[in-house]
């Protein structure tokens, strides 16, 4: 397992590399700097700004300071777009706000997604597998700038429970993290009820109801774990997404979260802020993968790590 | 998405909205701002807050056009316009409570200028004060004597420039010219505009700033004039979503819900209900033609395209936002400027049969071989409707395509410097009340004249207008410079912005600024 463990943090090391370096090089190909504005800079003003951010140097250059920066210094160096900012300021900033955000949507997804997705595997072809199906179904399908909009029109406006934006109190975490949730629950219940039924087929269930073992007992301590496969190789990259932060959801209820300078630095050609988003998501991916396959055997006793 | 619009503020009119506390103000800011070091920052959020906490020689009353005395409690001007002698107040204190004095303003104007502050807005001295550029291009201590700012004592500050600018008073007033105190900035470096270091001269001063969050400025005591800053606190928050600024204004949230707090469309509805303010703004919106290109580089070609925009039609049916249709470049409310003649006159249908007769006259009657023309804008639904209208316009009346393309922000600035275009959308913002503002974009040199449009004559004319004292004379002056530019038309006006939002009813003193900037130091709450 050990072993299996260093070989996968080796191959992240490898993949991390190779994602710093695409997107280093795919950044600088599109148009536009992040000094181009409406209203020009001087010329002599904007050949003073590029050399401070190292711009005026050789591409290859460029990309060997900035390496030398992230590795030797994890510095991740100054934002362009926010002069008076660090990159490393910026989303440990931000990070905080979407890492709560998004610990409060995996609480939920998982809870409300696992729920519907279990009662409508064990009410297969009926009612409570039509209906929350259903409901997953306009979850997966309906945009989060909707869904947002409604529960902030709902549980702010209409009922006044909730704050309808900022993040003064612990009740304005709900709603953005009911919205990020949802969207997720939606995906995570139609996952599990696949994932159950596929393994509520299986002949050692029947031979398990066979035996005469309830249904309770099924469920719990042969069926659950191995339902949950595809659910957990699926909360991977979804718990990434969850704690870097979503755009849409960050603006409509308007959380300093990360989500918003990882769109927003790209827009600007924010070389560094969008460069750092880059990396702090792929650790993040990478992490939780490793993660969920080290999961995997504790859940699949047919999964070794030879 | 409308109806969500409308449902949401329904239900909204009908919560009895919170309220926030009474002794502070707080405001829709739209966004982040990028710096809050006076003399480097640009933008619309920057200043709104660098506005609170700083304060230059001269100061602005709440319309943002009136100049009042700042720093500065007298001011002469020599009589060649030249040489500006301010009287600094006595006393004056920096946030932190030692002396500012006209020394402090030397440094600062110098640092505007060397080149590692790395200031846009540079050109306000290296174009208008004596060795300015000299130190610009080569900042030593022997080219830094030869500049004309020099503070002769504590109290005394004088700027001699290369030529008389009527304006010149209104720069003192703006934040780029606001004094930076030197032990903080070079003590602290680009970290000085922390809330823990940073010190100022303003009404208010910086408390706290939580990235994309809030900024929180307490009233500042030593601020000179103290005795009448009523509210304790300024709050700006960074709101984007347009929708969630109308929530947050009706859920008691905001003072202020600023221009990003209602959706164009429902502007007609919301002016309805007495706490929504619309204004006149200070951006003049206009297309520019690609005059090195055929057959835009034929004046007649662009005159019949100028006249065939059915102005008043677009604002009423299309953007929808209170705009004002305007057929020439500076907003008439600029000032005692009161607006050039632009090309179009009152009668709409004279002027499409005129502009019928000019493309015959250019050679392509009835759009006859006209070949089709792109219109670049950047990406955004309020640009694309009025690129669509206007196409649908020019071809209906004069019988010309021109097909709009859309690029992302950055590609399209790329595109517009490049000249890649034959007709391009640009905004523009004033940045001190004069025509000048808006005038001086048009000149041959000028890096912001994308139009390949030249004209000796305009750049002459407009540099004679800055070397006459501000009054009637010049202002009939700038008229016919601007004549001149829409005559002969690098540029096809079409509106000017207009400010709007919603304004809780207890705040006093708030007057409605054509750049929306708040100066919070005269507001106060019933």
């Amino acid at each position: 397992m050990l072993k299996y463990i260093l070989k996968r943090i080796g191959g992240g090391v490898v993949t991390l590399f190779i994602v710093i370096t695409l997107s280093f090089f795919m950044m600088r190909l599109a148009p536009g700097g992040p000094f181009s504005k409406d209203r020009a800079y001087p010329p002599e003003i904007l050949r003073n700004i590029e050399a401070k951010y190292h711009l005026d140097k050789p591409l290859l250059v460029q990309y060997g300071i900035y390496l030398e920066r992230v590795i030797f210094h994890f510095d991740l160096g100054p934002s362009t777009r926010y002069a008076d900012r660090s990159v490393n300021e910026l989303i440990a900033s931000g990070f905080e706000y979407s890492a709560r955000i998004g610990l409060g949507a995996l609480i939920f997804s998982v809870f409300v997604g696992l729920c519907a997705g279990l009662i409508a595997a064990l009410n297969h072809n009926k009612f409570l597998d039509y209906f929350p199906m259903s409901i997953s179904m306009i979850g997966v399908s309906m945009p989060d700038f909707v869904l947002a909009n409604i529960l902030m029109l709902v549980f702010a406006l209409q009922l006044g429970w909730l704050p309808v934006a900022g993040i003064d109190s612990f009740s304005g975490y709900i709603l953005p993290s009911a919205t990020l949730g949802l969207i997720f629950a939606s995906s995570i219940a139609r996952l599990t009820r696949g994932g159950m039924l596929e393994i509520l087929g299986q002949d050692f269930v029947r031979t398990a109801r066979a035996k005469g073992l309830s249904q309770r007992t099924i469920l719990w301590r042969h069926t659950l774990k191995g339902g949950l496969v595809p659910v957990v190789s699926y909360l991977g990259p979804a718990i990434a997404s969850m704690m870097t932060g979503s755009l849409i959801v960050e603006k409509v209820f308007n959380i300093p979260g990360l989500g918003r300078f990882f769109v927003d630095s790209a827009t600007n050609r924010d070389y560094t802020l969008a460069m750092g988003s880059v990396i702090v998501f792929a650790v993040l991916i990478i992490a939780l993968n490793i993660f969920v396959d080290c999961v995997y055997g504790l859940l699949d006793p047919r999964v070794t790590y030879d | 998405m409308n109806m969500l619009f409308s449902l949401t503020f329904a239900l909204l009119s009908a919560l009895p909205p919170a309220q926030t506390s009474k002794d502070e103000f707080v405001f829709n800011n739209r966004g982040e701002p990028e710096s809050i070091d006076p003399h480097f920052a640009t933008g619309v959020p920057d200043n709104s807050v660098i506005a609170q906490i700083f304060q230059g020689l001269m100061a602005r009353k709440a319309d943002w056009a009136t100049l009042v005395p700042g720093d500065a409690e007298s001011y002469k001007i020599s009589k060649d316009l030249k040489t500006y002698t301010f009287k600094i107040r006595k006393g004056l204190k920096w946030s932190d409570g030692t002396p500012l004095t006209a020394k402090d303003y030397e440094y600062s104007w110098l640092r505007v200028l060397r080149p590692e502050t790395l200031s846009n807005y540079s050109y306000w001295l290296t174009d208008n004060v004596v060795g300015a550029l000299a130190y610009q291009e080569k900042p030593t201590p022997e080219n830094a004597a030869k500049v004309g700012i020099k503070a002769i004592d504590n109290e005394t500050f004088v700027v001699t420039l290369n030529k008389p600018v009527p304006y010149f008073l209104h720069l003192t007033a703006e934040t780029i010219l606001a004094p930076v105190k030197k032990e903080v900035v070079e003590k602290w470096g680009s970290q000085w505009t922390r809330p823990e270091n940073i010190v100022s001269n303003g009404p208010y001063k910086l408390s706290s700033w939580k990235v994309q969050d809030r900024i929180v400025m307490d009233k500042n005591p030593l601020f000179h004039d103290a005795a009448n800053v009523k509210l304790q606190r300024v709050v700006a928050l960074p709101i984007e979503d347009r929708q969630t600024g109308v929530n947050m204004y009706q859920q008691g949230k905001l003072d202020w819900s600023g221009h990003n707090g209602a959706p164009n469309s429902l502007v007609p509805a919301f002016k309805a209900n007495p706490d929504f303010r619309i204004f006149p703004g200070f951006i003049s919106y206009y297309y520019l033609f690609n005059t090195k290109r055929p057959p835009l580089d034929n004046p007649k070609v662009r005159e019949a395209m100028v006249l065939t925009i059915d102005r008043d039609e677009l604002v009423k049916q299309v953007t929808r936002g209170g705009e004002i249709g305007y057929g020439a470049l500076v907003p008439p409310h600029t000032g005692t400027y009161g607006g050039a003649q632009g090309l179009p006159s009152k009668d709409f249908k004279a002027d499409v049969a005129k502009a019928k007769k000019l493309l015959a006259e250019a050679g392509f009657p009835e759009g006859k071989g006209f070949r089709t023309l792109n219109l670049l804008y950047n990406t955004d639904e309020n640009h694309k409707k009025v690129a669509l209208a206007l196409s649908q316009m020019w071809k209906k009346n004069l019988g010309i395509t021109v097909a709009p393309f859309n690029q992302e922000w950055k590609v399209y600035l790329k595109s517009q410097n490049a000249k890649d275009f034959d007709l391009s959308r640009q905004g523009w913002q004033g940045d001190y009340p004069d025509p000048a503002t808006f005038l001086e974009l048009f000149q041959s040199k000028s890096g912001n004249n994308h139009t390949g449009w030249a004209s000796a004559e305009y750049d002459k004319k407009f540099q004679e207008t800055n070397n006459m004292p501000a009054g009637k004379a010049r202002d009939a002056k700038l008229k016919e410079v601007e004549e001149l530019l829409l005559k002969d038309a690098p540029i096809a006006p079409i509106f000017i912005y207009t400010n709007f939002g919603f304004l809780r009813p207890e705040v006093v003193g708030f007057e409605e600024n054509s750049i929306d900037r708040p100066y919070v130091r005269y507001f106060s709450k019933k």
